[in-house]
């Protein structure tokens, strides 16, 4: 029998002590086992409960003492916490690795592993390399915060900053459960409180490649992650290059990437689900209990080859194959180029005619989300709902399917009127009937033209008229073009709300047959079937009581008197869906999580972009009633990011805290 | 409408609020006249407006600008009600029905015969009015001398609101709507006294739902030759003269009527919408009733005004402009084109394939369009009051786009722009859609014209025929357009399967292959020597105290989770109380038009309309709803109707029909 012990304290140096679930098996006290850490601030008491007793009880039963700790300053744990991924929560993890190797119950040997922040941290920890930690499990996460991560998009800004650093405001003002703390939640609440920035704008503050970009990003440094790394990834997640970098450069890589938004593999969206505990403790038997179990026999890197499918925003299952490689680059894929000519892709035939496009503010609105959760209707739309509003470039029908394996690029030769300007490059699957399917796509700012990760030169404005080459690299994905497909590239000066715009409408001058595509393209490969993954068993009934149904609306509308785009996202139930209110049986607090995020822009000018975000949470048991309102709203003038944002958060019917933020950033290439 | 007030006429005016014009069957048709005051002494000539619209509360507004302006001018102007609307007794069940021409046939003749008339009657309208002067043209009456039509058709069938090459208009539905919440508005208690309650019974129970017909008739049949002129143009031997503008809907009888009828008779084309030329958007305006007077005097006082010496054509030839859903000018000029035959004198030809417009032939073209492609097209016939004209049309949804090379010199195109292919459809209904715009080098695309064929008509609106497999010739003809092509512009043509929500989509999904693609593009040869048109004015406006703002919005909606996606209209006129009647008069209509981009049987429209009358402790309101899905063999028509006075529900009616489609 699994012992779970609610609460364990773990202590760092510092005196502050942090907390911890721990799922224990049975024997463990008298025959020592291997440990395994999530470590991530989401709040392993109630927020998390239910997904963790999807994974933790697994582990124990597999023979490994299971860890789910509570950041500093987050859900039950002491202290504050005042950034994502500080050198302070990556000593932190550091010191919780050394305490569990010491504990009497661990022979030792701690694996870590988590998702998105825990994927961070899994690498931002191996990097320190405590000397306990045999292998980590990145779900869904990256090596370069700069590069790939919710803040920036191809060195251009990401409506994501804004909106996840508006769910961290609300995460940030949550208090400890009194039931495991005592009566000094109101203290540690408040000391929380009264510690919280608004991240949002304190990201904005770093608007090139600096010091705080590179905390933390493993690319820095790849040598310093020296043990063996499985890497699990999706096509609809946001973290896709990762992967291929990661394979490129660190010693021992495993990867698994499969067809899913930013969800566990267990839990993945599209199908088919993988079953993560299983596929995973397979690495973890192999590497901290020295078992072989021929894992790292295998090709190291498996992809899903996903088959061409017609688009669809709330897109549940994908057919495709998949596919090994035992190293990356891999041997079997190849540089297929394509130049954009006038007349559509096809092969290089010298420059041709300028083709000018300045996007209307609102092109991008078939984008979704970048990283979908799976929630109906945030995966990409029909690219044809704005193809008006870029260059296109389609090729004749494919003879044969192609296949695409790794990162495109766009090489663009064209030249801006405007000192800034974005670039947005779309690669699509362009159906005999026309649909527009998403492959992937890219980003680049006009302003980083010349950046090199090594300098971080500060932003240079371009040059109205001047030529530039600019490289668009396109995210990494697995894809099968079925025969009688066409390629399309799209070509746009706008991406809304992926991208924030840049401050004036921009055209740009593209000058046809010397700007290029280049696919990465996998050519037949005679290979065994790979072994068959493990397929998740029905999940168990959760115990949990659904006290209020939840509900969610995503809409896109169009003024079309102004043109105007308002697009809507609601939902009540929270970050991973409409939950609705939901009373988590075995600790009797009722969760409610309703957020509403509205962008809008009018089609001619980029400085009526406007983003909001409204989140209302509450945490009920008993007496225990904590409610937090968040408001956030960013805008721009031409010179400048303007953030405006609230909080409240209520101890029953108490105004228990309240804050309100201003910032306006100047800026700075974006 | 401020548009400059002319108060010194030659005559002074006297108004008739109301007068009773008897029918031969006893029933009184309802007319409100201005006339000089000395009239009796020296007769003059009648200029009747004739519609449905409520001569006390709905057409105020133009009908003093206009109509005292004539009398002013030495003319009688008379507004009638027809038959079981406004303050007329008896029912009315449909547009232009026998009827009307019979009773407006007495109308006339009842002018013609008052001691203050000449014997001589004009007859000017727009839009509906503007049909039945045609139609009575065609009737003969001896009084009637003379006519004025602006935004009206010579066929019913071909360009008019219910249909557009064939395919059936959404606006079959709003119009239904709109025609179904006038035609149940009672008559003012002021003038008809205390039986306006009975009258009122008597229409709610007798008028009916027009719309049911509309639906049942969906091929060119009898019921819409009938008051269709064209079906005998020679009928017609009086002189007519033919107005419109570029952003009504009914512009192409323009050029069809200068083509056909064998009388005397005259064109103009403004820029406008579906208004009169004197107050119309968007400018320039004219001086339309200075333009009136000269063809009245040349043809009902036999005065010479030379306005027959004139080129029987003028027409506005549109400078190249941003796309804008609203405009209060459209910079450009008028020509003059001696007549009007056929087509233009010449035309450019281009071909239409893989992505181009130019001289090379084009690849055969592969179209099947999301059923939500069309949301850009803006209102099939705009009135130039709100935002509801045509957006930037490079965001249209899922047509497919042919774009030719920047011109390198400007191109004046006149008349009606032709496609040409030969298809061959997966399905045996289909609609065809071109669009044509001129886009600007920045990619801003402004809508020039479009057509749409059911092609299920390719050979004839009265006998449609299901589509062969094999591929078959069709011609589609876009609407007549004057627009000038900037040097540096590319035209644009689209393509489509769907037009939503302008028409209702096929019955399946269509998928189309279209070969020998060419375009013939009309072009303006002769500008002809500028007409002249003195400077816009009216008499002394309507007074009238807003009692509360209006609103207008436009917005689509797509649903991003179901897909579905919805374009709704919503419009409030505002609380008016008119000075010279004491009436409070405010009407709002919601129309919400619903479709999926993979489904044409998700198809659903749903109009609603409320409007108020009151005065003192009278009041009468009146809410109908009207919603119609296109099914995938049936039209599913559900309606209610509440009417309601000061003292509780007057009458609640309830319709619903289900109509098999045919070939639409």
């Amino acid at each position: 029998m699994t012992d779970v012990i609610e609460t364990v304290w773990i202590p760092m140096p510092d005196g502050v002590k942090l907390a911890a679930r721990l799922w224990l098996p049975d024997g463990a006290q008298e025959n020592p086992v291997p440990a395994i850490l999530e470590y991530i601030p989401y709040r392993r008491r109630d927020r998390t409960r239910l997904r963790d007793e999807s994974m933790h009880p697994r582990f124990a039963e597999a023979g490994y003492a299971a860890l789910r700790v509570d950041q500093r300053g987050s859900g039950d744990s002491e202290g504050v916490m005042l950034d994502e991924y500080t050198d302070l929560e990556t000593q932190d993890g550091v010191d919780v690795i050394a305490w569990i190797a010491a504990q009497p119950w661990c022979d030792g040997n701690v694996g870590m592993f988590g998702k998105s922040w825990g994927a961070y941290n899994s690498f931002q920890v191996a990097a320190r390399r405590p000397p306990a930690l045999k292998a980590i499990a990145p779900v869904m996460g990256t090596d370069d915060r700069w590069l790939e991560d919710i803040h920036f998009y191809g060195g251009c800004l990401a409506g994501d900053n804004f909106w996840w650093g508006t769910i961290m405001q609300l995460y940030n003002a949550f208090p400890p459960d009194p039931e495991i703390v005592g009566e000094r939640w109101r203290a540690m609440w408040k000391e929380r409180l009264e510690a919280m920035s608004f991240w949002p704008a304190q990201w904005l503050e770093h608007q090139t490649r600096d010091a705080m970009w590179r905390r933390g990003s493993i690319s820095e440094a790849y040598a310093d992650v020296d043990i063996p790394v499985y890497f699990f990834g999706g096509w609809a997640d946001l973290f896709r290059d990762t992967p291929f970098r990661i394979a490129e450069h660190l010693r021992q890589v495993k990867l698994l990437m499969g067809p899913w938004a930013h969800l566990y593999p267990h839990e993945g969206i599209p199908a088919p689900k993988v079953d993560f505990v299983a596929e995973v403790t397979r690495f973890w038997d192999h590497h901290l209990k020295g078992i072989d179990t021929g894992l790292m026999e295998e090709p190291r890197l498996r992809f899903f080859l996903q088959d061409g499918a017609p688009p669809d925003p709330a897109l549940t299952a994908r057919t495709g194959r998949w596919v090994e490689e035992t190293v990356w680059p891999s041997p079997h894929c190849f540089t297929q180029s394509w130049a954009l000519n006038a007349d559509g892709l096809g092969v290089p035939s010298g420059e041709g005619p300028v083709l000018e496009i300045c996007s209307p503010q609102t092109f991008g609105s078939a984008g979704g989300d970048m990283c979908s959760f799976a929630i109906p209707g945030d995966m990409p739309a029909d690219g044809r709902i704005d193809a008006g509003g870029a260059l296109s470039f389609a090729g004749a029908p494919l003879e044969a399917p192609l296949d695409l394996l790794g990162q495109a690029s766009v090489a663009l030769k064209l030249s801006a009127d405007k000192p800034a300007g974005i670039v947005a490059a779309l690669l699509y699957d362009q159906a005999p009937d026309g649909a527009q399917s998403l492959i992937t796509r890219g980003f680049a700012n006009l302003a980083q033209r010349n950046w090199d990760p090594a300098r971080n030169d500060p932003p240079e404005p371009v040059v109205p008229g001047e030529a530039m080459d600019i490289e668009v690299r396109l995210h990494g994905v697995g894809y099968r073009v079925p025969a009688g497909h066409r390629l399309v590239v799209q070509i746009a000066s706008a991406y809304w709300p992926i991208l924030w715009p840049a401050p004036e409408p921009v055209t740009l001058s593209v000058q046809t047959g010397a700007s290029q595509l280049h696919l990465s393209a996998r050519r037949p490969v005679e290979a065994a079937e790979p072994r068959v993954l493990p397929e998740p068993a029905p999940p168990l009934p959760r115990a949990v009581t659904v006290t209020t149904q939840g509900s969610m609306a995503r809409s896109l509308k169009t003024d079309l008197t102004t043109g105007a785009h308002t697009s809507r996202f609601f939902v009540d139930g929270g970050v991973f869906g409409p939950a609705g209110r939901l009373r988590l049986d075995a600790i009797g607090t009722e969760l409610g999580d309703v957020s509403d995020r509205v962008y809008s822009i009018q089609p001619d000018d980029p400085l009526s972009a406007e983003a909001s975000m409204e989140q209302d949470a509450t945490f009920t048991r008993a007496d225990w009633q904590v409610r937090v309102v968040t408001k956030a709203r960013q805008t721009a003038t031409r010179a400048a990011f303007v953030l405006d944002a609230t909080v409240e958060a209520w101890d029953g019917e108490t105004l228990f805290h309240s804050v309100e933020w201003h910032h306006e950033i100047p800026r700075n290439g974006m | 409408m401020e548009i400059p007030t002319r108060r010194d006429f030659p005559r002074r005016v006297r108004e008739i609020e109301n007068v009773w014009i008897p029918m031969p069957d006893g029933v009184k048709l309802a007319a409100r006249i201005w006339l000089p005051e000395d009239a009796e002494a020296d007769p003059v000539p009648a200029i009747l407006e004739y519609l449905p619209y409520r001569k006390r509360d709905g057409t105020v507004e133009r009908d003093h600008l206009t109509h005292p302006y004539f009398a002013g001018h030495g003319y009688a102007g008379v507004r009638v009600d027809m038959r079981g609307t406004g303050d007329s007794e008896g029912i009315c069940k449909g547009e232009y029905l026998l009827q009307e021409q019979e009773d407006c046939m007495a109308v006339i003749a009842w002018l013609a015969a008052q001691s203050w008339c000449s014997g001589k009657v004009g007859m000017i309208g727009i839009s509906w009015g503007g049909f039945n002067g045609l139609q009575l043209a065609a009737r003969r009456p001896p009084a009637l001398g003379a006519v004025i039509s602006l935004c009206s058709t010579d066929d019913r069938y071909a360009d008019d609101i219910h249909f557009m090459g064939g395919a059936v208009l959404t606006d079959k539905l709003a119009w239904g709507a709109t025609a179904f919440a006038i035609a149940h508005t009672p008559p003012d208690p002021a003038i008809v006294g205390d039986r306006w309650r009975d009258m009122w019974v008597e229409r709610l129970e007798g008028n009916g739902l027009w719309l049911l017909d509309w639906f049942r008739h969906q091929r060119r049949d009898a019921f819409y030759a009938h008051g269709s002129v064209c079906e005998n143009y020679a009928d017609i031997e009086i002189p007519v003269y033919m107005v419109g503008g570029w952003a009504d809907g009914y512009t192409n009888a323009i050029f069809r009527a200068l083509d056909n009828l064998p009388g005397p008779k005259k064109g103009l084309a403004g820029p406008w919408a579906h208004k009169y030329p004197h107050f119309a958007l968007p400018g320039p305006r004219i001086g339309f009733l200075q333009e009136c007077l000269r063809w009245w005097d040349q043809h009902l006082k036999g005065i010479e005004t030379g306005i027959m010496e004139e080129p029987q054509l003028a027409a506005w030839i549109q400078d190249p402009s941003p796309p804008a859903p609203y405009r209060t000018g459209w910079p450009g000029r008028f020509v003059t084109q001696t007549g009007w035959t056929g087509a233009a004198a010449a035309t450019r030809l281009l071909q239409v394939g893989a992505g181009h417009l130019g001289e090379e032939p084009g690849a055969p073209i592969s179209l099947s369009c999301p059923e939500t492609a069309g949301h850009s097209a803006g209102s099939w016939c705009g009135y130039g009051l709100v935002a509801d004209g045509p957006l930037d049309q490079r965001q249209e949804t899922g047509m497919a786009f042919f774009d030719s090379a920047p011109l390198d010199k400007p191109l004046d195109l006149l008349g009606f722009p032709v496609l040409t292919a030969h298809i061959a459809s997966a399905t045996p209904q289909a609609n065809l859609v071109a669009v044509l715009s001129a886009v600007d080098n920045n990619g801003k695309a402004t809508f020039v014209s479009h057509g749409v064929l059911n092609l299920t008509h390719r050979d004839s609106h009265a006998t449609p025929a299901p589509l062969p497999d094999s591929p078959v010739p069709v011609r589609v003809q876009l609407n007549a357009c004057g627009q000038r092509i900037a040097a540096g512009q590319r035209l644009r043509l689209a393509l489509s399967t769907a037009y939503w929500p302008v028409i209702w989509p096929s019955q399946e999904k269509a998928r189309l292959i279209l070969t020998q693609t060419q375009l013939a593009l009309p072009l303006l040869s002769d500008p002809g020597p500028a007409p002249h048109f003195e400077p816009s004015e009216g008499a002394a406006p309507l007074e009238a105290e807003t009692l509360s703002e209006g609103a207008f919005s436009r917005i689509r909606t797509i649903d991003q989770v179901t897909g579905l996606e919805t374009v709704e209209r919503y419009s409030d006129t505002g609380a008016a109380r008119h000075t010279h009647t004491g009436l409070t008069v405010r009407y709002t209509v919601r129309e919400r038009f619903t479709i999926h981009p993979d489904d044409p049987n998700s198809a659903t429209g749903h109009c609603i309309w409320h409007k108020s009358y009151a005065r003192g402790d009278w009041r009468a309101e009146l809410d109908t709803q009207i919603s119609v899905k296109a099914l995938a063999h049936d039209w599913q028509i559900d309606a209610t109707l509440t009417a309601r006075d000061a003292d509780g529900v007057v009458a609640e009616k309830r319709w619903s029909e289900t109509i098999p489609r045919d070939l639409v």
